[in-house]
């Protein structure tokens, strides 16, 4: 009985991706990110530091954007059909967000170190396969596998190195760094499908009541 | 009467009948929902949910505020401080019951 208790005290927390609006949001932000690192391939390395900057410049803009046309669409697809829910502690869980990408960049930069002074060899490697576990944890994290097509989403995410890579799309594929872009933008294609799946699936199973919440 | 049956009988029956327990469950973890929110998750009708909602309002552990979404009314729910209390308790109480 205790465990029924805590799982529908757990519930509203499942309740935030509900209408897939989360892995939507991550996967549309990933590819914005890759598909900016992509240009600034084209960038002088003289203007490496300039170009970092740019990037987390339009990855804030970016990610400010997000969050509004989620909070939007919330308002908009979500609360009139399930139900609205305003969670516990929001200043607390900005902080948290915060916290959550400082760390981010903190394991980035510690792992761009070891890498390049004690595995230099295998620098590119490493980058693939941490980059596609972190992928494939962040799916599970924020999806919960509530429902059972997710497996199959799961199961491309950590297919997708492997098949990227087997796939002859730049044959004059020169370094891993193309490789590893190339697989972070499929596989942020894939958050954004799961997204639109869960969003469809979301918006068949409840309709807009007829009348009012009450 | 031994002291599982006299543990369980001590249980606050406001919180204690399912449908409530639902509720409070459900509010114990976030700031505030509105009803339909609330209909969605427990499964319940209108008509049950309310009742369940006045009984746990009149018991001080709920507060319940009419406003708008637009043109639409929307009933926000609150567990009060007391309605937070009264949870731990009874989780509280009814894990040792159990555990007895």
């Amino acid at each position: 009985m205790t465990t029924q208790i805590d799982d529908y005290a757990k519930r509203p927390i499942r309740y935030q991706n509900i209408d897939g609006l989360g892995e939507l949001g991550i996967g549309v932000l990933w590819t914005g990110f890759a598909l900016l690192l992509s240009l600034l391939r084209t960038t002088p390395s003289s203007s490496f530091r300039y170009a970092y900057v740019t990037v987390l410049v339009c990855l804030l803009a970016l990610s400010f954007a997000l969050f509004y046309c989620r909070s939007a669409l919330k308002r908009r697809l979500t609360y009139p059909r399930t139900g609205y829910v305003k969670y516990r502690n929001t200043r607390i869980a900005g902080w948290k967000i915060a916290a959550g990408m400082l760390a981010g960049f903190a394991l980035w930069f510690a792992f761009d170190f070891v890498m390049r002074h004690f595995a230099a060899h295998s620098y590119q490697t490493g980058l693939i396969v941490w980059t596609s576990a972190g992928m494939t944890l962040l799916y599970i994290f924020v999806t919960r596998m509530d429902a059972a097509w997710r497996w199959v989403v799961l199961a491309a995410l950590i297919a997708a190195p492997a098949v990227v890579a087997t796939l002859p799309l730049r044959h004059s594929r020169l370094d891993t760094f193309s490789l590893w872009l190339d697989i972070f933008i499929v596989e942020s294609l894939i958050f954004i499908v799961s997204g639109v799946i869960a969003l469809t699936f979301y918006l068949r199973r409840n309709p807009v009541p007829e009348q009012g919440a009450e | 009467m031994n002291e599982q049956a006299k543990s369980i009988s001590m249980l606050d029956r406001v919180i204690h009948e399912p449908g409530r327990l639902m509720i409070v469950a459900l509010l114990s973890g976030i700031e505030e929902a509105d009803f339909l929110y609330l209909l969605h998750e427990t499964g319940l009708n209108k008509g049950t949910l309310s009742s369940h909602l006045a009984r746990l309002e009149e018991a001080g552990y709920v507060e319940i505020t009419k406003t708008y979404r637009g043109k639409v009314p929307q009933t926000i729910l609150k567990l009060t401080h007391e309605g937070h209390k009264a949870f731990r308790q009874y989780r509280e109480m009814l894990h040792e019951a159990l555990a007895q």
